[in-house]
């Protein structure tokens, strides 16, 4: 395979590791060290180590060796000798604190070493040390323009993939993961099953599970009654659930009492008082996470599957049901055998509805002889019955079609969508009854409908007293019987032509459980499970749905939508094989998608405007949502977009909506697209962002996330600063975009260069890397305003970053003037730039966060 | 407010500058007529709105003669406005029409031909079953829209777009000033950039752009994100312009009885954008009328709030032309539809279910020289339109090819809002039949 080279300049990286202290060494040479460095990526890190590094480091073994003279005069460098792995460990090591030293110190540039001068600059030894610690820095950018692989599958073999490595650069994004580090990246360089290992890998911690959930979210639509206008609480009520209200009820009552034994002024300083607020946070809690554990309920059956690698199945043939705290002890009560502190949300664990009622006054075991409610893992759950109601006309059947939907990809309004019979719509009362033209539909869906037979249009289990969930109107009516438990005039319940057994006529269900265990047993065996749930998880992985069959030949398009179809449904065929071949396992579905061309597309070779038509929702280019672009701002960053008080960033309170977020009630779609008041999204975040991040990084003490290879001092006029920022933005493109190609490192470096030239060609542009007019007197002009958010984002760092202006001294501010910034710079940081080299950084970030690439993946 | 004004407007907000760089972001203003789809989600029932009925009809599932309606069987009589337009004395339908009703043209007898939701609301909405084809307010936001930020609003309902623009959700004003001036502080009257850098890096922007989309071979997705992100950027300036707008305080979002009440605020929100010049098109969303049970309560309250909405909508847009002078009451093409209606009887549960004829209402301030157009039987069956669309009254020579549908509907509505450039890509099947000339 063709290789590219990454071509880095080192020349300046001493700026790195702050080495001044042996600075001006008699020994240092009078050359310029070495220029450019190249990664050769057809060696991975062990074969360049044993056929390139090793052998020069063999020769340091003499004196960096544990006892040896250069470790006991406090060197830092070892090595291990005979042993090469543990050498280039101990190398790794040594790079990650002391970086270019590793080639500094043998070539005498700029430093002094012990064991003096022992090759030159321009040596392919020092050549050699420079390409390693370019390779093992974690921070710097590596073989990232690995040729693109083709796709293999048929269907998609005109199409180029990203390359492994950003490949899975983009997994931990879009499942809000850490990026991988440089060490990781180059073991799946050249390797597949390296690359599905490292995915899976991604695939645990909140982060992956909160994924999941919104990912399922997505589809279930049950956090309604979390953001929506439906509480989940009210959406259930008390009149079956006996308990729901118990528990946020005695907290409300004592936190009232407590506010009455406090008095008017719940803020006053007294015992009593103290007591009462807090009462009232107490309530409040248990108020919120009641609602959000009955909401996220399924979510929850989901994430409790999936992590626990259970087969997938589970999510529907569970005879259980996911509780918290919250609502456990008032759905439950019983079933918990270990401890838990009843304030905790997190404690997730399976239970039971035992607290349930079916009449005022009578008990479901009193009724049914049953313990608890039957389960039959989402299809049962209270919210998913309740966000999909049901009608005595309706009789189940959005249920039913829903059921099809999620879980068997199955969309039963687009299995004939034509005009109907006028006639037959106006006159056929009875759609499920054969001889007309709804009967092809209602075959399928009418005996699915019967199955939920026991749940009735609010989702209480046999709601009508214990006996059923069939409307007094029809008990009232010549076609009942008794026992019944469905319409005599329905289609029995059953599905796929299998009738669900009953113990008599349209009668209970004569199995274990109840008729949705049935059905859910049947739906996990028939093949279409492993596909629909393939394409449930598309919206959640690759933010569409899947391709739709088109219908109108005489589209423009038809032919390549056709195409496009095709292939689509027969990597959904294969991928749900492999689905079904890995036990169910959602994470190994989870990485074949990742790895096919759905997720990974980068370019089509040679393809028609029709055919990019057809594949218009292929690959990257998909928008993050807000809830992907708050966790890639974690991960490239380092840091959030939140205000102090927030408990979630921006893009998840004040601009969810704006930046295409989901209520999951009246707003349930997502954009595709961008649109100005997005965009306007973006560039506040970028603004609100980009300085305070420079300002953070520059200031002395603190890690470097995005510009590890630059000083404030860094003087973008020499060719040795030039290298070094165009070294940084490479490595601030890699973590943002996911790309290096030179052409847009030339841009960026262009637009650097231009920021900083027009600062100098500003009359006196401000020193500082903030400025106000309404706080700088009187003949300031706003026109020159350029605000920067100065504060200590991490008071807990261990680095306190505060501006000591009461500290400098005269003597401070005559050295500056005379071209000596670091007097004053020793109280101020960061903020004292008068240098003018990190505003530029501040406009480079802000092109970085705004572009399309940063904002997609 | 003409380009004077706005850039005036643009200085006090501290971004005038910014445009000047952006030869393609020329500040635009929209003073065309301002298209609004009202979607009345989930199917109403037009025999008890626009398309009255007061009689008995045969229950094909109990076989029995029944009434259609329960105010009928009350005694309750069917109304009209003074120019004839009939409604039934149901919900709030007596202030809606005596206040609407000579904006109004009602076309009655639409025959969606299903009752599945999607498949109504996408025949409804785009004029025919398959997937794929443009709404209206999509079509006119990419015929007029071109460089508008908010051109085409959304707050749900059918609003495919086929590519040809972008929908946005407008919410929550107070944040939304954040918006406007993302250069600026929130609590600092500052600025985090001068205008010179800004310049330099919308340069540099326009510069990406161009370059990512000359790249021929790159993902249609990323292709189309970047395309879709130029147009916003560029027309993302002119925001500012809502700053004007603004209302002080907000229409309320519950109705007099705490109940959810949205439609008012979408409509406040659209009326500003439109003001401000930035909005061709705006979907409105009134959600509740698929009462399957419990039908004329529900139905009711439904139908209550969309009166609400519509009068709202006219007195806002009055409001705003006196305080702002913007002309917006003459410019609004109102047009309000559902899925299809809904059954001409009453199921068990004292609920309707999905009946394939349903109605659309269409209301612009001068009004309609004819006021209804196309109907029903007595017993809620389709009618044929005769050749001069004088109703055909006798269902028995009702006249398949001449009967209303979706794409007669979208048809009218193309040629209202000027876009029949896209009927050759977005081909309509109408047949013999031609509604266009009601719109004289």
């Amino acid at each position: 395979m063709h290789r590219l080279f990454i071509v880095v300049s080192l020349s300046l990286m001493s700026v790195l590791t702050g080495c001044s202290q042996e600075l001006a060494s008699s020994g240092s040479p009078p050359t310029a060290p070495v220029a450019d460095v190249r990664i050769d990526c057809n060696a991975n890190d062990d074969e360049f180590f044993s056929t390139k590094v090793w052998p020069i480091l063999r020769e340091c073994s003499s004196c960096h060796v544990e006892g040896g003279v250069a470790v006991n005069q406090g060197a830092r460098f070892i090595v291990a000798p005979g042993n090469a792995i543990a050498s280039q460990d101990l190398l790794r090591d040594f790079i990650a604190v002391a970086g270019d030293r590793l080639v500094n110190k043998p070539t005498l540039y700029q430093v002094s070493h012990g064991g003096g001068h022992l090759f030159d600059t321009d040596s392919p030894e020092a050549a050699t040390l420079a390409e390693a610690v370019l390779r093992y820095s974690q921070s710097a950018p590596q073989c990232t323009e690995e040729e693109s692989p083709v796709a293999e599958q048929p269907g998609y073999r005109d199409v180029s993939l990203i390359s492994r490595t950003r490949t899975l650069r983009k997994a931990a994004i879009m499942l809000g993961s850490p990026l991988p580090d440089t060490s990781t990246l180059n073991e799946v360089r050249d390797d597949d099953d390296a690359l599905r290992a490292e995915l899976r890998a991604l695939m645990q911690g909140p982060s992956f599970e909160a994924w999941l959930k919104n990912g399922a979210n997505d589809r279930l639509l049950s956090r309604k009654y979390l953001d929506g206008m439906s509480e989940a609480q009210e959406t259930l009520g008390g009149t079956y659930y006996e308990a729901l209200y118990e528990r946020t009820g005695e907290a409300f009552s004592s936190a009232d009492a407590a506010a009455t034994a406090c008095g008017d002024d719940l803020e006053a300083d007294t015992s009593e008082c103290a007591y009462a607020r807090a009462e009232r946070q107490r309530a409040n809690l248990i108020y919120q996470e009641t609602q959000r554990a009955l909401a996220e309920e399924p979510l929850e059956l989901i994430r409790h599957v999936v992590t626990n690698d259970r087969p997938y199945r589970e999510v529907l043939t569970a005879d259980y049901r996911m509780m918290n705290p919250f609502t456990y002890e008032v759905l439950d009560g019983a079933s918990w055998q270990s401890s838990y502190d009843p304030l905790d949300p997190t404690d997730w664990r399976p239970g039971q509805i035992r607290r349930y009622r079916v009449a005022w006054g009578v008990s479901l075991q009193a009724r049914t002889g049953r313990d608890y409610l039957p389960s039959a893992g989402i299809l049962s759950s209270p919210v998913f019955l309740a966000r999909f109601p049901s009608t005595e006309t309706n009789r189940n059947r959005a249920r039913a079609r829903w059921t099809y939907q999620f879980f068997l990809g199955v969309d039963i309004e687009r299995l004939a969508v034509r005009a109907m019979d006028p006639e037959e719509l106006q006159q056929v009362t009875n759609p499920g009854a054969e001889g007309s033209s709804c009967f092809g539909c209602h075959s399928l869906l009418d005996p699915v409908a019967a199955t939920f037979q026991n749940w009735g249009n609010d989702g209480h289990y046999l709601d009508r007293l214990g006996y059923d969930a069939l409307p007094p109107s029809y008990i009232g009516s010549e076609h009942h019987q008794p026992n019944d438990r469905w319409y005599r005039q329905q289609l029995p319940a059953g599905f796929n032509q299998q009738t669900m057994p009953t113990i008599s006529p349209y009668g209970p269900f004569s199995g274990q459980g109840d008729g949705l265990r049935w059905l859910a047993e049947q739906i996990v065996a028939d093949d279409r499970f492993a596909t629909g749930t393939v394409q449930f998880w598309f919206k959640g992985l690759l933010g569409r749905e899947p391709l739709l069959r088109p219908l109108e030949p005489s589209d423009p398009n038809y032919s390549a939508d056709l195409e496009a179809w095709q292939a689509e449904q027969s990597l959904i065929r294969e991928l749900g094989q492999h689905f079904r071949d890995n036990n169910e396992s959602l994470k190994s579905l989870l990485v074949e998608m990742m790895m096919s061309p759905l997720f990974r597309s980068e370019r089509f070779d040679q393809a028609t405007s029709a055919r990019r038509e057809a594949l218009r929702e292929l690959g990257i280019g998909q928008l993050l949502t807000p809830e992907q672009l708050d966790k890639k701002l974690t991960a490239v960053l380092g840091q959030s977009w939140k205000l102090d008080w927030q408990q979630r960033g921006q893009l998840l309170e004040n601009y969810y909506l704006f930046y295409g977020g989901i209520d999951s009630d009246g707003i349930t779609e997502r954009p595709q697209y961008l649109n100005s008041m997005m965009v306007s999204v973006t560039e506040r975040m970028a603004n609100e962002l980009a300085c305070e991040l420079v300002f953070q990084e520059f200031w002395p003490g603190m890690p470097r996330t995005l510009f590890p290879m630059v000083e404030i001092t860094t003087d973008p006029t020499t060719e040795a600063g030039e290298a070094a920022i165009r070294t940084n933005l490479q490595h601030l493109m890699w973590r943002l975009w996911g790309t290096t190609e030179p052409a847009e490192i030339d841009a960026a470096w262009a637009l650097y260069k231009a920021l900083y030239e027009q600062r100098l060609s500003w009359d006196e542009p401000t020193p500082y890397l903030s400025q106000v007019a309404i706080w700088s007197g009187p003949d300031a002009d706003p026109d020159e305003d350029e605000y920067c958010p100065v504060r200590d984002r991490d008071p807990n760092d261990g680095v306190a970053i505060s501006l000591n202006w009461d500290g400098i001294t005269n003597s401070d501010w005559v050295a500056a003037s005379n071209g000596n910034p670091e007097p004053v710079r020793a109280h101020l940081g960061s903020f004292y730039n008068p240098e003018q080299t990190l505003r530029p950084w501040v406009g480079v970030l802000v092109y970085l966060l705004t572009d399309i690439q940063f904002l997609t993946e | 407010m003409d380009r004077r004004d706005l850039l005036k407007a643009l200085f006090a907000a501290g971004l005038a500058p910014a445009l000047a760089p952006f030869a393609r972001a020329e500040a635009l203003r929209y003073e065309g007529p301002i298209y609004i789809t009202v979607f009345a989600e989930g199917g109403w029932d037009v025999t008890s709105l626009c398309d009255p009925k007061n009689g008995q009809r045969l229950n094909p599932a109990s076989g029995e003669n029944v009434w259609i309606n329960h105010w009928a069987e009350a005694g309750q009589s069917i109304a009209s406005t003074a120019s004839g337009l009939r409604y039934a004395p149901f919900a709030d339908n007596e202030r809606l029409f005596q206040t609407l009703g000579s904006k109004m043209m009602v076309i009655n007898g639409i025959d969606t031909q299903t009752n599945a939701h999607n498949a109504g609301v996408r025949h409804t909405f785009s004029g025919r079953f398959a997937d794929g084809y443009p709404a209206q307010t999509a079509l006119a936001a990419a015929q007029h829209g071109a460089g508008l930020p908010l051109a085409f609003l959304s707050n749900g309902g059918y609003r495919e777009t086929a590519g040809l623009t972008q929908f946005t959700l407008m919410q929550d004003p107070s944040t939304l000033s954040d918006l406007i001036n993302p250069n600026d502080p929130k609590w600092v009257d500052s600025h985090y950039h001068r205008a010179e850098s800004l310049n330099l890096i919308a340069e540099a922007r326009q510069a990406r752009l161009d370059r990512l989309m000359g790249q021929h071979q790159i993902t249609q997705r990323l292709s189309d994100a970047a395309r879709f992100m130029e147009s916003s950027r560029a027309g993302r300036d002119q925001l500012a312009a809502l700053n004007n707008f603004l209302p002080e305080t907000l229409a309320p979002a519950t109705d007099a009885d705490g109940r959810w009440h949205p439609i008012l605020r979408q409509i406040q929100l659209a009326l500003v954008s439109a003001a401000a010049g930035l909005t061709v098109s705006a979907d409105l969303v009134q959600w509740g009328f698929d009462t399957h049970a419990n039908h004329d309560t529900s139905q009711s309250i439904a139908l209550s709030q969309l009166s609400d909405g519509l009068i709202y909508l006219w007195q806002e847009a009055a409001d705003m032309d006196q305080r702002f002078g913007t002309n917006l009451v003459s410019r609004l093409r109102v047009v309000v539809a559902s899925d299809f209606g809904r059954t001409p009887w009453y199921n068990d549960g004292d609920g309707k279910d999905h009946w394939p004829l349903g109605s659309a209402i269409l209301m612009r301030d001068t009004g309609f020289a004819q006021h209804t157009v196309g109907g029903t039987s007595d017993d809620v069956e389709a009618l044929s339109l005769n050749a001069d669309l004088s109703l055909n009254a006798d269902p028995q020579a009702a006249e398949q090819s001449r009967i209303i549908r979706p794409a007669h509907l979208q048809q009218l509505l193309r040629y209202w809002a000027s876009v029949e450039t896209y009927n050759a890509t977005f081909p309509l099947e109408t047949g013999s039949l031609d509604l266009r000339s009601l719109l004289g």
